[in-house]
């Protein structure tokens, strides 16, 4: 049975109940097809995945055909932009039989729940994959602490 | 102009893979001009050494891994096989992956023959 790759659970909208979500969602379909079956579905935006790494916070997101040119990472000390545009366009001379990859364009903010620091985020895109790596402020960072036998 | 029909994936997919991984089909354009077939597919964190592209008879086989990124990450396979039509010269398909995206180009001409098609990068 074929499965269709679907955008994932934002974790984050389970592990934080303070999350404010500020979605600027522009839809832009591909053109229409004949072709295009009825299981896929063009998405508003590509998956995020979200984790809670210990000393950081990393953000990941599908963005197959995009480059790191593509692709805008904002970050403040307590919030996350992201924007970019992916065109699928049909090259002159071809006809379309089926057009399931959806195009794009998309800005969201995530207010984040902990405090980071803004002067090690780090984000790359590889394959396709943007990763942003989020270095927890120091006094957020998690302590372990002694148990002691009293 | 062809038939839609003739570029139709398989109904099912009963595939399994001997490790666990899932299967997905991702998500892909065919499209055709007069000299070729265009099938563009989105395989996100698919990288070089892990996409087969084969064709055998009329079938088309795309496939890609995915290793996970984190520990909550799935390691899946994208997968999808497309009959393709008679009309293609199976000696000249190239593939080429770049950001994620695999693009098969498949010059029309000829006889299908089985063949093993290297994936260029970039």
């Amino acid at each position: 049975m074929l499965t269709r790759w679907t955008r994932r659970r934002d974790p984050w909208l389970e592990m934080y109940d303070l999350m404010k979500e500020m979605d600027r969602i522009f839809t832009s379909a591909g053109p229409p097809s004949a072709g295009r079956a009825r299981s896929w579905m063009p998405e508003a935006w590509p998956p995020i995945d979200v984790t809670d790494e210990g000393d950081k916070v990393v953000v990941r997101g599908d963005l197959p055909g995009m480059t790191e040119k593509d692709v805008q990472v904002t970050a403040t000390r307590n919030s996350l932009s992201l924007a970019g545009e992916r065109k699928v366009d049909v090259p002159e001379g071809y006809s379309v039989h089926r057009q399931e990859r959806p195009a794009w364009k998309f800005s969201r903010s995530f207010e984040l729940p902990t405090r980071i620091d803004v002067e090690s985020v780090r984000a790359s895109m590889k394959n396709g994959v943007l990763t942003i790596e989020l270095a927890k402020h120091a006094e957020e960072k998690p302590r372990q602490i002694t148990v002691k036998a009293s | 102009m062809t038939d839609d029909k003739q570029m139709a994936k398989r109904e099912t997919d009963d595939t399994e893979t001997l490790d666990g991984r899932r299967v997905l089909a991702p998500a892909t354009d065919v499209l055709e001009s007069a000299d070729e077939y265009l099938i563009v597919a989105d395989m996100p964190g698919a990288s070089e050494d892990g996409v087969t592209v084969r064709l055998d008879r009329d079938e088309l086989l795309v496939e890609g891994r995915r290793e996970p990124l984190h520990e909550q990450a799935e390691a899946f396979v994208y997968r999808r096989v497309f009959r393709v039509p008679d009309a293609i010269d199976g000696g000249k398909i190239t593939a080429n992956l770049e950001h994620g995206v695999l693009t098969l180009h498949l010059p029309k001409a000829g006889e299908a023959r089985p063949r093993q098609i290297t994936v260029t990068v970039g």
